[in-house]
Parts: C-alpha cells; sequence; structure tokens
C-alpha cells in the first residue's frame, strides 16, 4: 500500500513529498526511492493541527521531524497500525482536566471557607484582640464615612455653632448618662451627623453617628435614647471588630485569588461593609436585649426603640406608596442605600420582642421639654433639603 | 492551495473561520470562569494553537507547540519574582516619608515600565521559539534588557518631541528585533526606515495635533466667555471633545495599518523578503465590525439584566426593606465578570481573528524557494516574560 504525504526531518526546513509504505514499520520513501525514515508503529504521536490534516512525530526521534498527511484513506490506515497514536494530546488533554478540576475544587474550598471559616474565625479571634484594635478600625472608618457622606454644605459633626450649642448639650447629657451606665472600657462619642438620612451608625471602638434625619423622626427622647442604647450593644458586643475581620478576611481571599495584589481594593471593600452591610439578625437581637438593660438601668422607657422603628416602617410604607404612584423608582433607589431600615430588618418582630422584656416598669422621661427641644434642633432649625 | 504571485511571491492564506473558533472560545471561556482566570493560560494556547495552525505559508501551515503549562509555570515563576518586588516597594514607600516616598514611587513605576519591556521582549521570544514551519523552529536571540532600556529612551524622546520620534523609535526598535529573529540558522533583518514611516505617517500626525489641540484653543478662547452649561458654546466644547475623542479613534487603526504596511516592507529572513499591500482602511474596518458586534451583545445583555432584574424586583427580592440577599450580589459580580470575558471573547473572533488574517494575507514573500534552514542549536525559551507580561496585564496574541 503507497500513498502520498509530506516529511520534514526536523534537522532542515527541506520539504519532502513521500510516500509511504505501510509494511511492519512505517516507511516513508523519497521520490528517487530512498527510504528517508521509518517509524515503528508504536512511536508514532499525533499533534494538535487543523481537522483536514493529520500532523504526525516520532516519539524518540528529532522533536521537530513531522509527517503531515491529508488523505482520508491514508490517515485512517495510519492511524489503525498506531495504538499509540493518541498518547501525547491524551496527557496534554488529561493535564488540562487535572487543572480545571483541582482549580475548581479550590474556588469551591476557599468559598466554602470565606463563607463558613471566616466568620467562625473572626468569631473566635475578636474576643482576644485588645480595643484598641477596635478604635483603630474605628478611626479608619470615620475617615472614609467623611468622605463619602454629604452633609448639606455644613460641617460634618451638629451642635457647633451658638444656635446649635443647646442641642449638643442636651445631647451630652444623654450620653453621658448612657455611657455611664454602660461602663465600657472605650469612652463613647457620639456625633451628630448633618444628613437628612434616618440612621444611626456604631463604628467599632465606641464612635456612633447620629444622623439629623432620626434625631428629626424621634418624639421623644427615649426614643434618641434607646437608639443610641442599641448602637452602644454594638460597640459593647464587637459587632463591627468581628464584620471587619469578617469581610478583610473574605476580600483578602478573594484579592489572593483573584491578583488584587496591594490591596487597595480590599481596604475601600471594609469600609463600604462597615457603612452598608447590615449585622446579623442575632446580632440584632442581642443589641436589642442589651439596649432595653441599658434603658432600665437608666431609668428611661426601652420601649422608645420600637416606637421610634415602627414609626419610621410606616413612613417607609407610604413614601414607597406614594413613589409607586409617582412612578419615582428613582427616590427609593437613592435613599435604600444607607438607610437605618434597609439595615434592620423584621421591625415588628423586634418591637414585640423589646416590649416583652421592656415590662411595665413606669419610666420618667430622660430630657425635659426644653432639652429635648434644643436637641431636636442640634442640626439647626431649617428643614434639610433632603428630608422628605 | 498557495497563491502564488507574477513574479513567484507567495502569498500567506488563513483559513481559521469564527465558526470554527467559536467553540474553543466559548470553551476556554468558560473555564476561565468557573477556575476564577486560572484556565486563561491554557485558554491563550488554544487561540494561539488555532491562529497558528490555520496560517498557511507556501503550501504548510504553521505549527504552535506552546504549552499551557509552560505559561502557568511562566506566571508563578513571575509572581515568586513581583510579590516580594511589590512588597519591598511598598515598605521603603511607607518608611521613606512623603517626599521620598513620592521618588520611590516614581522609580518603582519607572522600573515597572522598563520590566514591562523586558518582559515583552522575552514573550517574544518565548512565543518565535513555539513557532514551527516546516519542522525548523523560529528563535530569537538577543538581551531583554538591552531592547528594554533602549525602547525607555526612544519612548522618552517620543513624549519629548510630541510623538515625531515614533518612527524612528519604531525602526529602532523592530530592527533590534528583527535582526535577533531567527529561522533555523537563517537570520532576520528589518530594512524598513524611521525616514519612511515619518513620511507616511506626518499627515495623521498633523490631523491628531489638530483634533487634539485644536478644541483646547477653541475652548480656551470661547469656552471662557460662556461657562453657563446651557449657552451655546457650552454645547459646543461638549460636541468638539467628543468629535476629538471620535476622530482619535478613527486615527489609530488607520496608523495600525500604515504601520504594519510600513514594517512587513521592511522584513526579511535570510533570502526571503516580504512585500505588503496592507490597505489603510483594513484595520479600520475590523474594529468598527468588532465595535458593530460588541455594541449589539451590550444591547442584548441589557435588556437580559434589565428583564432579570424586574423579575427580582417583581418577586419581592430586590427594592427597599429586604437586605440584598448575599446571593444577589454574588451574582451581578458574576454577571460582569461573565460580561467582561465575553467581550474579550468576541474581541478574539471579530477583533484578533480577522486582523491576524488580514495581516498575513496583505503579504507577499519573495525568494521562498532558496530558503532553506537549518534547524537552530539554541534551546527553546522558557515562559518567564509570558508570565510577567501577564501579572503587569500587558496582553498580545
Amino acid at each position: 500500500m503507497e500513498a502520498r504525504g509530506v516529511y520534514f526531518d526536523g534537522l532542515t526546513s527541506r520539504r519532502h513529498e513521500v510516500d509511504l509504505v505501510l509494511g511492519d514499520m512505517l516507511a516513508l520513501v523519497g521520490p528517487d526511492g530512498r527510504r528517508l525514515a521509518i517509524w515503528p508503529y508504536a512511536d508514532i504521536r499525533a499533534l494538535a493541527s487543523p481537522p483536514d490534516l493529520l500532523r504526525l512525530t516520532r516519539e524518540g526521534g528529532p522533536p521537530l521531524a513531522r509527517l503531515e498527511l491529508r488523505d482520508a484513506g491514508l490517515i485512517d490506515a495510519v492511524r489503525r497500525r498506531s495504538v499509540r497514536i493518541a498518547e501525547t494530546q491524551a496527557e496534554e488533554r488529561g493535564g488540562a482536566r487535572r487543572v480545571v478540576l483541582w482549580s475548581f475544587a479550590a474556588v469551591l474550598s476557599l468559598a466554602l471557607f470565606a463563607v463558613f471559616g471566616v466568620p467562625a474565625l473572626a468569631e473566635r479571634v475578636t474576643p482576644l484582640l485588645p480595643w484598641s484594635v477596635d478604635q483603630r478600625m474605628g478611626a479608619a472608618a470615620d475617615a472614609q464615612i467623611r468622605l463619602i457622606l454629604p452633609t448639606r454644605g455644613g460641617s460634618f459633626g451638629c451642635g457647633e455653632g451658638a444656635e446649635e450649642a443647646p442641642g449638643r448639650a442636651a445631647l451630652d447629657t444623654l450620653v453621658r448618662r448612657l455611657s455611664d451606665a454602660a461602663a465600657l472600657p472605650v469612652p463613647i462619642e457620639v456625633t451628630a451627623v448633618r444628613s437628612g438620612i434616618p440612621n444611626a451608625i456604631a463604628l467599632p471602638g465606641g464612635r456612633i453617628y447620629l444622623f439629623d434625619g432620626l434625631i428629626r423622626e424621634a418624639e421623644n427622647a427615649d426614643e434618641i435614647a434607646g437608639v443610641l442604647a442599641h448602637e452602644i450593644a454594638h460597640v459593647a458586643h464587637r459587632d463591627g471588630a468581628r464584620r471587619t475581620l469578617q469581610a478583610g478576611g473574605t476580600s483578602f481571599l478573594l484579592g489572593f485569588v483573584l491578583g488584587d495584589v496591594t490591596g487597595g481594593g480590599a481596604a475601600v471593600f471594609v469600609a463600604r461593609t462597615l457603612i452598608d452591610a447590615s449585622y446579623s439578625r442575632d446580632a440584632e437581637t442581642a443589641a436589642d436585649a442589651y439596649a432595653v438593660d441599658l434603658m432600665r438601668r437608666i431609668g428611661g422607657d426601652p420601649r422608645g426603640l420600637g416606637t421610634l422603628l415602627t414609626r419610621l416602617t410606616e413612613e417607609e410604607t407610604e413614601e414607597d406608596a406614594k413613589d409607586e404612584t409617582k412612578g419615582e423608582p428613582d427616590a427609593r433607589g437613592r435613599r435604600s442605600a444607607l438607610d437605618y431600615l434597609a439595615s434592620h430588618p423584621a421591625t415588628a418582630e423586634r418591637r414585640a420582642a423589646i416590649d416583652a422584656a421592656a415590662g411595665r416598669k413606669p419610666a420618667t422621661p430622660l430630657l425635659d421639654d426644653a432639652a429635648f427641644a434644643a436637641l431636636k434642633t442640634i442640626c439647626g432649625k431649617a428643614a434639610p433639603a433632603d428630608d422628605e | 492551495m498557495d497563491q502564488t504571485t507574477t513574479d513567484g511571491a507567495v502569498r500567506p492564506r488563513f483559513h481559521g473561520t469564527a465558526r470554527a473558533m467559536f467553540p474553543l472560545v466559548l470553551k476556554g471561556l468558560f473555564l476561565t470562569v468557573v477556575t476564577l482566570g486560572l484556565y486563561r493560560f491554557w485558554y491563550q494556547t488554544e487561540v494561539r494553537r488555532f491562529l497558528w495552525n490555520n496560517t498557511e505559508v507556501d503550501g504548510d501551515l504553521l505549527e504552535y507547540t506552546g504549552r499551557g503549562v509552560e505559561l502557568f509555570i511562566g506566571f508563578l515563576i513571575a509572581l515568586a519574582v513581583l510579590i516580594p518586588a511589590y512588597g519591598a516597594i511598598f515598605l521603603i514607600a511607607t518608611l521613606a516619608g512623603p517626599i521620598a516616598g513620592l521618588v520611590v514611587q516614581f522609580v518603582a513605576t519607572l522600573g515597572i515600565v522598563v520590566l514591562a519591556q523586558y518582559a515583552l521582549y522575552r514573550a517574544r521570544r518565548y512565543r518565535l521559539t513555539r513557532t514551527i514551519w516546516r519542522g525548523v523552529r523560529f528563535q530569537q536571540t538577543g538581551s531583554g534588557w538591552t531592547y528594554a532600556w533602549r525602547s525607555i529612551a526612544w519612548a522618552l524622546l517620543t513624549l519629548l518631541t510630541l510623538g515625531l520620534a515614533l518612527p524612528f523609535m519604531r525602526a529602532s526598535l523592530e530592527r533590534y528585533k528583527l535582526s535577533h529573529t531567527w529561522y533555523g540558522d537563517q537570520q532576520g533583518a528589518f530594512s524598513a526606515t524611521g525616514g519612511q514611516l515619518f513620511k507616511r505617517g506626518i499627515l495623521l500626525w498633523l490631523v491628531a495635533v489638530a483634533l487634539i489641540f485644536g478644541p483646547i484653543a477653541i475652548i480656551v478662547v470661547y469656552g471662557t466667555l460662556d461657562p453657563d452649561p446651557t449657552g451655546p458654546g457650552f454645547s459646543a466644547a461638549h460636541w468638539i471633545i467628543n468629535l476629538t475623542i471620535f476622530g482619535v479613534a478613527v486615527l489609530v487603526p488607520l496608523y495600525l495599518a500604515i504601520e504594519f504596511r510600513w514594517w512587513a516592507n521592511g522584513c526579511s529572513v535570510g533570502p526571503a523578503t516580504a512585500r505588503c499591500d496592507l490597505g489603510l482602511f483594513a484595520f479600520l474596518k475590523v474594529y468598527l465590525a468588532y465595535a458593530g458586534i460588541a455594541l449589539l451583545f451590550f444591547i442584548v445583555a441589557g435588556l437580559v439584566a434589565a428583564v432579570v432584574g424586574y423579575a427580582f424586583y417583581a418577586a419581592g427580592l430586590l427594592g427597599d426593606g429586604a437586605e440584598p440577599p448575599l446571593a444577589a450580589i454574588i451574582l451581578a459580580v458574576m454577571a460582569y465578570f461573565i460580561a467582561a470575558l465575553i467581550f474579550a471573547a468576541l474581541w478574539q473572533l471579530f477583533g484578533v481573528r480577522p486582523i491576524w488574517r488580514k495581516s498575513f494575507e496583505s503579504v507577499a514573500i519573495a525568494g521562498l524557494g532558496a530558503l532553506t534552514a537549518a534547524q537552530s542549536g539554541e534551546p527553546p525559551a522558557n515562559a518567564f516574560g509570558e508570565g510577567v507580561a501577564d501579572a503587569l496585564d500587558f496582553g498580545g496574541f
């Protein structure tokens, strides 16, 4: 059996048109009848090539020696005789398959570690950290928040001018009573923030932001005190530090895989998480319980927190209805990101739990009417522009 | 099979269709996502194999013998070298104080640019030593560092002359590359001069200068007189800037076509010389077609995202009150990742592939009959350069 192929000996670029003699071994015969090469069938290996071409080499021969066949019948005949023809390509495919399989396994185990391992580790590690770590985290997040939060042209914190000073004094009274009762190893430092968003944030290490939008929603001082007690609980329970450890650990893991060598992306991610994302439901429940206990100790009404939450939820729902009839999805999108309620779900449930824990013990208002009125205007008398 | 022109010159042919390339790109894309990018080295190898294996010169196909695992190892070596280097730079910059820190930053940036040039040269060596034609390997000699310093010096000069030195930079660098390129024992050479490219490109340079500095002049003269955003002067300035961006986007592929034609006309290996008749608009057409396809995909993807988003909203999973579930965030990140990779795949199919085809098919090679090379004794190069280029985000084919 004879047929044509093209042979390159891998030593020079000379092109040889050869006849193939398929005997005991594969003989490549030049036009002058000279045998250019004899390949044992067991040594023949196929290489990658376009579909209409079979590209062969000889295992153990010059690595770049090539025999190229285009005739389908001939390709068939050579394939039938060369039992180990597919080995080189199979080996390579096997290698690639192992890479895919193991990197997929690595991704999976990494993802599982990020979801389950990192939170568990953060849970164990947080109590071991000194409080100064919380304070340093808080300072870093503080800088980020001051950078990104719009404050209607005024200063970030309220209560600085003569008009706002009485509000500051009232707030200080409230905070002093709460922090004395809480007796945390770090000082509690509350800032009224010039922003219409109805929210309050606790940073790790004792910094608490009380947004003007929330102050304006309150109808008595005990409601504000309740929110502050709840935020103090997050500080006391070190929820912020725990979450920073979690988010940092997770984004470090992801950054490691995705190639964020500098870690700049990770830092921003941590700061954003601190502001946006919520604590777990367990952390919220624990913080509510702590808040109730703290309020009772200073003689305030622990139910104020629940009342304020309900009022915020109801207003939110009303606004939604209004937005829908007006067809303004924009309003929702703009508000939801930093919204207190977006990060504090299941109001009715929480209120019921707070009321149950509060009991029926009589309470005296924590601030008199004049002091509360001053607190309400701690960020100036005019309604903020972005407060609906 | 091969096209032979009247004077015996041979035109390479490319047989790879988008249809044949599509499954390979789709598979590579999917596995790259699943393995968080690790498969890209194998994917890249498959793409190169497709391009090389479908390129026919004088009746015989090119062959690419590179392997994915080689690129992967090159990447690991690059990481091992770069991570301590980054760490050292970071440490020095932190310890050095603000002003010295800036100096360190500047030196580090310069170092990275030099390293990138070095890596590109080494990567070229890897690709050439994996390129086989008629059973003989290409080869590259010369020093990556020499090339890197040469290219940095030229780049600075080009910057200082507002691009006027660019043709001479290209000529110098290509002369270095080609004269250190070997097909077996046959040495390459580069005969095109910077002056030739300068003459062909000067008109484009003038248009580019007019496009960039004209609007600045107009804005300086008229824009300041009309700061009102609703005034006619402002909106005119706005339109002029858009026009500039569009104009530059058109000029780049025109320049690339001019440069390729100039470059190919200067290339030779041993007795074989190339002549190129690439049309001025050849690359621009490719870019426009790709832009059209990408835009189409963008519109379709946008519609799908809108439908999915609305479905989530209607199901009450999004919107206020409910916190966005972690799954939704992961889904959004994945969608972004996948969309980016699909754009990359479309670029392979409708950008890289046609540019490859047009580049090869615009060339006619004379003297191939006299080109007989003996295998070079130099061993094939490792993929360190490829790894560094990958780690620094400098891509090639």
